[in-house]
Order: C-alpha cells, then structure tokens, then sequence
C-alpha cells in the first residue's frame, strides 16, 4: 500500500502489542491443537491443511498468525490479532528472525527478553 | 311433666344436652370451613408444583439458548478472522483493490465487534433471567413445603374435629339416654323455658304498673293460646 502507514498485522500477546509487517504476515487462523517436538521450543500444528511449525509468544490468544520466514510458514501462537491492514500507529516491530532464533538456540526462554515461550 | 316441674338434676341435664346440641352444630360448621380450606390447600399445592414445573422448564430453554449464542459467538470469531484476512490480503494488494479490500474487511470487523457486544449483553440478560428463574424456582420450593405444613396441620384439625363431632355424639347419646328425651327436644324445651322465664319476668313488671290489667286485656287475643299450652304442660303426663 502507498504512503508512510504500514501494511501488516498488530498483535498482542503477554508481553505487549507488536507490529508484524505484511511482508511476513500471511493470515489469521483460530488456534489449532499444538504438538510438542521433544528435544524443541517450537511445536507442530495442522493448519490449512498443511503441517507448520509452531513459535509460541505466550500461552493465551484468540488466534494463530502465519507468516513466512526464509520462505517457509511458520504459525506463531499464544496471541490475538487486534487490527490488519494499514497501520498508523507507532508500534514495535515483531522480530521474526530474532524469536525464531532465541527458539533453536539451547538458551532458556526467561532469559531473553522477546523470545518465545514454550509450545502450550 | 313440664320443664319447671321436673327435677334439678334433669333440667340440667336438658341445659347440658341444648349446649352440647349447639357445640354439635358449631362443631359441624367449623368442619365444613376445615374441609373447604383443604380442598383450597390442594388446588394451591397444584398450582405450586406447576409453577415448579414451569421454572425447571424455564431453566431447559435457558441452557438451549445459551447453547445457541455460543454458537453465535463461534460464527463471530470466524467472521473476525475473515475480516482479519482480508485486511492482510489488502495490504498486499496493489491499489485500488487492496483499498477496497482493506475497507471491506474492516466494515466487516466492525459489524462483528458490534454482533459481539450485543451478544455480550443478551448473555447478561440471560444470566439475569437464570438468576431469576433460580429464585422463583427457590420461592416455589419453599411455598410448597409451606403448603404442605399447612395441608398437614389442617389434615390434623380435622382429624381432631372428627374425633370432637363424634365424642361429642356419644356424649348426647348418653346424655338422651339419661335425661329420657331426644336432643333436639331437650334443645326446644331449654329455649322454651328460657323464654318463658323472660316472659314472666317481664309480666311481673308489668303487674305492678297501674293499669296493667287493662293493658293487658288487649293482648288476650295472644295470652290466652300462651296460658292454654302452659295448661297443657302443666298436666300431669298420661300414663295409659
């Protein structure tokens, strides 16, 4: 979309409202049953009729997000979608690659500030 | 022999009989009110148990309609999303179809927030009527055991009304048999001497006024019937 108003999505979740830009945000689903991996911090989910890789940010939402990272679609969980489409209003940007990350790597997840939690 | 000849004790066991003949027939009445107030306590029982009813079908349909809004509140949360979506389909669209699509989506949005606090405030309602129904269906349990109290209290009342009427039968039937004369005649003559003591009572004022012979001439018409049944009374009764 044209202009300085931002296409995506605004999320919250435990830890405050976040932008996630259009670029990554693929679409909303409700919440889906989450399967944990041993061994993992991500889960598995059937969504869409697809088998995606689930980020949680939190143990309670409305919704699930999907979004694409590295070209693949990744459900992040624990959330609600308050508003898609332009927004105005100044608000921290998701950083996708980061949760994903903090996710994969051995590190507990209190001790990073914006990673994820553990699949519910 | 007349009443004021016969001896004390069977005067007063004529007296005795009238009372208990009155006793009876109060008794009797007061029985009838009894028997009336039973059937009313069975009709208000009846009425109490299907208002019981009602409130337990009440509650029925309750949870039917609250099963109903949650669906409801499913197909909301659905068409959020849908709006959710089409939100994020316009951000990616080129203009003027992403513009359209953004301002569908949020139309959309908006109309399902609005479904949404409707519905919340029809299950307030709802909670509301429950709560309602909950004291009505309380009141109703309570007034039936109420009713029952009362139903077993009267049952009793009558209950020892039957065994005064009956009690109160025997003592007449004991006291005819000792007094030699039938209740309803034992009750005529107490009423009769009664009467008649008013009358002598009133007579003997009246003899002392002057003038009362002359007064009392022109009631002779009535007197003399009145002195020819005490006559009759007066003889000695017929022993064949």
């Amino acid at each position: 979309m044209s202009g300085d108003r931002l296409g995506g999505a605004v999320i919250e979740t435990e830890r405050g409202r976040f932008f996630v830009a259009g670029t990554q945000a693929r679409f909303v689903v409700a919440p889906a049953r989450v399967t944990k991996v041993p061994g993992s911090r991500l889960g598995l989910a059937l969504i869409d009729g697809r088998v995606l890789s689930v980020l949680s940010l939190g143990k309670k939402g409305a919704h699930m997000l999907v979004c694409e990272l590295g070209g693949q679609l990744i459900a992040l969980s624990g959330l609600t979608v308050l508003r898609t489409g332009e927004i105005g209003d100044p608000l921290e940007t998701l950083d996708l690659m980061r949760c994903f990350q903090v996710a994969m790597s051995p590190a507990p997840p209190e001790a990073v500030s914006q990673g994820p939690h553990e699949p519910g | 022999m007349s009443q004021a000849e016969q001896p004390p004790n069977q005067a007063k066991l004529l007296e005795a009989m009238a009372k208990a003949l009155g006793l009876a027939a109060r008794q009797a009445e007061q029985g009838a009110q009894l028997e009336q107030l039973l059937e009313l306590c069975s009709r208000q029982s009846a009425a109490i148990a299907h208002l019981g009813a009602q409130s337990r079908a009440l509650s029925a349909r309750s949870r039917d309609l609250r099963a109903s809004t949650e669906a409801v509140r499913e197909s909301i949360d659905r068409t959020r999303i849908v709006a959710l979506n089409a939100g994020l389909e316009g951000s990616r669209m080129p203009e003027p179809e992403g513009r359209a699509l953004l301002t569908v989506g949020e139309e959309i949005r908006n109309t399902a927030g609005q479904a949404e606090g409707a519905l919340d405030e029809l299950m307030a309602l709802l909670s509301q009527v429950d709560s309602d129904r909950q004291a009505l269906g309380d009141n109703a349990e309570r007034a039936s055991e109420q009713q029952f109290a009362v139903t077993e209290s009267l049952e009793q009342l009558s209950r020892g009304q039957l065994e005064i009427e009956q009690q109160l039968a025997a003592l007449l039937e004991r006291l005819s048999g000792a007094a030699g004369t039938d209740p309803e005649v034992a009750k005529l003559a107490v009423a009769a001497s009664d009467q008649a003591q008013g009358l002598l009572k009133l007579l003997n004022q009246l003899m002392e006024r002057p003038g009362a012979r002359d007064a009392l001439a022109s009631f002779q018409a009535d007197l003399g019937p009145l002195a020819r049944v005490i006559a009759e009374f007066s003889r000695p009764p017929n022993t064949g």
